[in-house]
């Protein structure tokens, strides 16, 4: 009898069904999260582009910056200020960033396991039919046909 | 008894011899003697009763000797006959007064030695010829030669069966490629994709890592200050990065697992060929040595029953000489015994010759082919 691969090419339709609606879904919620620390970095950014002069112009009033003054008062709220801010938006960068690899992570693992598993499916789909054709060959003798190919 | 009287005998009655009946008598007598003088006869003399009786015997030898097989000549009778004398005129009738016959007749003739000698050569001539038996040979048996034993069958099956098993292998072998190279050619490591490497500040969203550092530093703000977030980036970067080649690696190990699998089925799948058509030419030797071993007995049968037939023959033939033999020397011996017999009776017709003729001799065993 010869090897039924129908059910081999089944699944490997289905495998590769499976894994185009999750590499699909996986590249959408990437754009999704890309475009959700974009619009965080965004706002920390625009947040901090507001903030900035009145914070500055605070120290002004308080007579800790102008011309000929050199306020460490002022150094060091500004580099509390800055750092604070940079520190977010790295932060916010990195989260961003992570939350993208990690989809990125998910697609990789996504595409080696359809990897994996067609080649798996492929090496159990080649066993059978050689494990068919030496069934063949074994009724050989009994079939009258000692000769030729299966 | 007619042919001969008493002659000079008594008379029955008494009868005068001057009487008409003597006168005839006596002329009767007379006329016989002449006429058996003219016949050559000599008178008979009736010298004594054993005379007689010799010549009945002679007689009856005379009988007898015609009575032979017709192989034989018969012995001359003329010699044999004992002749009458001329008294018989006188005694060849009954009629009484018929004695006194005429005296002076003249006597038989008697056997001399050459009739003697010419009786015993054609008695020798007539002696059997032994018959000769003549051998059989019957013909050699020849056994059919026995067809010799033709493995062609097997060869033929034996070679069908390496051709397939060679052919079976180079699809093995062939199977075997293609699904080497399927696995090559379809192989992609997802975690060496160079498209797919995000990992990096340089693709993280909005400003760059340099771009904040010229912002610091037009705030007058030292960029150190964002050391320590730039670090914490890069770790998580190099972890991740570290976690992407790992799972590299592993999808790497996994191929060449695949790969190695794929090749070893491959060598067993070639190893159960090989183990079938071995089995297939066990089973094929073992049939034809076999079929060997049957065609040995039949024709180890064959030769037994040649070699019986050869024997039958040779004792039919045996068998038949044999008895040939046997009855060639039944029929010689008969036919010699037959003879002898026949040779007796005529040397016993003999006797009477031979007894009055003192001065013969007699035959030899051997010149009568009794020797």
């Amino acid at each position: 009898m010869a090897a039924d691969v129908a059910g081999y090419n089944t699944q490997q339709a289905d495998l590769q069904y499976r894994y185009n609606t999750d590499r699909a879904t996986n590249a959408y919620g990437r754009f999704l999260s890309q475009q959700r620390g974009q619009r965080t970095v965004d706002d920390l950014t625009t947040s901090f582009n507001r903030q900035l002069p009145d914070y500055r112009a605070s120290f002004g009033q308080r007579g800790m910056a102008g011309s000929g003054i050199n306020s460490g008062v002022m150094r060091r709220s500004m580099a509390s200020y800055l750092g604070d801010y940079v520190r977010d938006y790295g932060r916010a960068q990195q989260d961003a960033t992570q939350e993208t690899q990690n989809y990125d992570l998910q697609a990789a693992q996504l595409d080696a396991y359809l990897n994996n598993s067609m080649a798996a499916l492929e090496q159990s789909k080649q066993n059978d039919i050689a494990n068919a054709a030496m069934a063949i060959e074994a009724l050989r003798p009994y079939l009258g046909a000692l000769g030729g190919s299966i | 008894m007619a042919g001969y009287g008493y002659g000079g005998g008594p008379s029955m009655e008494y009868e005068s011899p001057n009487s008409p009946t003597n006168q005839l008598n006596a002329r009767n007598a007379a006329t016989i003697a002449a006429a058996n003088q003219a016949a050559g006869y000599q008178a008979y003399n009736p010298a004594s009763f054993q005379d007689q009786a010799k010549a009945q015997i002679a007689r009856v030898a005379n009988i007898m000797a015609q009575q032979r097989p017709a192989t034989q000549t018969r012995a001359p009778t003329a010699s044999v006959r004992v002749g009458s004398s001329g008294g018989s005129s006188g005694g060849s009738s009954r009629r009484s007064g018929g004695g006194g016959g005429g005296g002076g007749a003249a006597a038989l003739p008697t056997l001399n030695q050459s009739q003697l000698d010419w009786a015993a050569s054609v008695l020798k001539g007539g002696a059997p010829t032994g018959a000769t038996a003549t051998t059989l040979d019957l013909p050699d048996y020849a056994g059919m030669p026995m067809r010799a034993f033709d493995p062609s069958m097997w060869q033929n099956a034996l070679g069908q069966l390496n051709q397939g098993e060679q052919t079976d292998l180079g699809t093995a072998a062939t199977a075997t490629q293609n699904m080497l190279n399927f696995l090559n050619t379809n192989y992609t490591n997802a975690f060496n994709n160079p498209n797919l490497q995000y990992a990096t500040a340089g693709n993280a969203p909005g400003t760059t890592q340099l771009g904040m550092q010229r912002m610091l530093q037009s705030q007058g703000v030292n960029p150190g200050v964002a050391a320590g977030t730039y670090n914490q980036a890069q770790n998580a970067d190099q972890a991740f990065g570290s976690l992407w080649r790992t799972l590299a690696g592993n999808e790497d190990i996994a191929q060449r697992g695949r790969l190695a699998n794929a090749q070893l089925y491959g060598n067993q799948a070639a190893d159960a060929i090989r183990a079938a058509a071995q089995g297939g030419r066990l089973g094929l030797n073992i049939g034809q040595a076999q079929a060997q071993s049957a065609w040995q007995q039949a024709a180890d049968q064959r030769a037994y029953e040649d070699y019986q037939m050869q024997q039958q023959i040779a004792q039919q033939e045996a068998l038949q000489n044999w008895q040939r033999a046997n009855q060639v020397t039944d029929t010689n011996q008969a036919a010699t015994n037959s003879y002898r017999n026949a040779e007796m009776q005529a040397l016993l017709g003999l006797l009477p010759e031979l007894i009055k003729s003192p001065g013969l001799t007699p035959p030899s065993l051997a010149s009568l082919g009794l020797g």
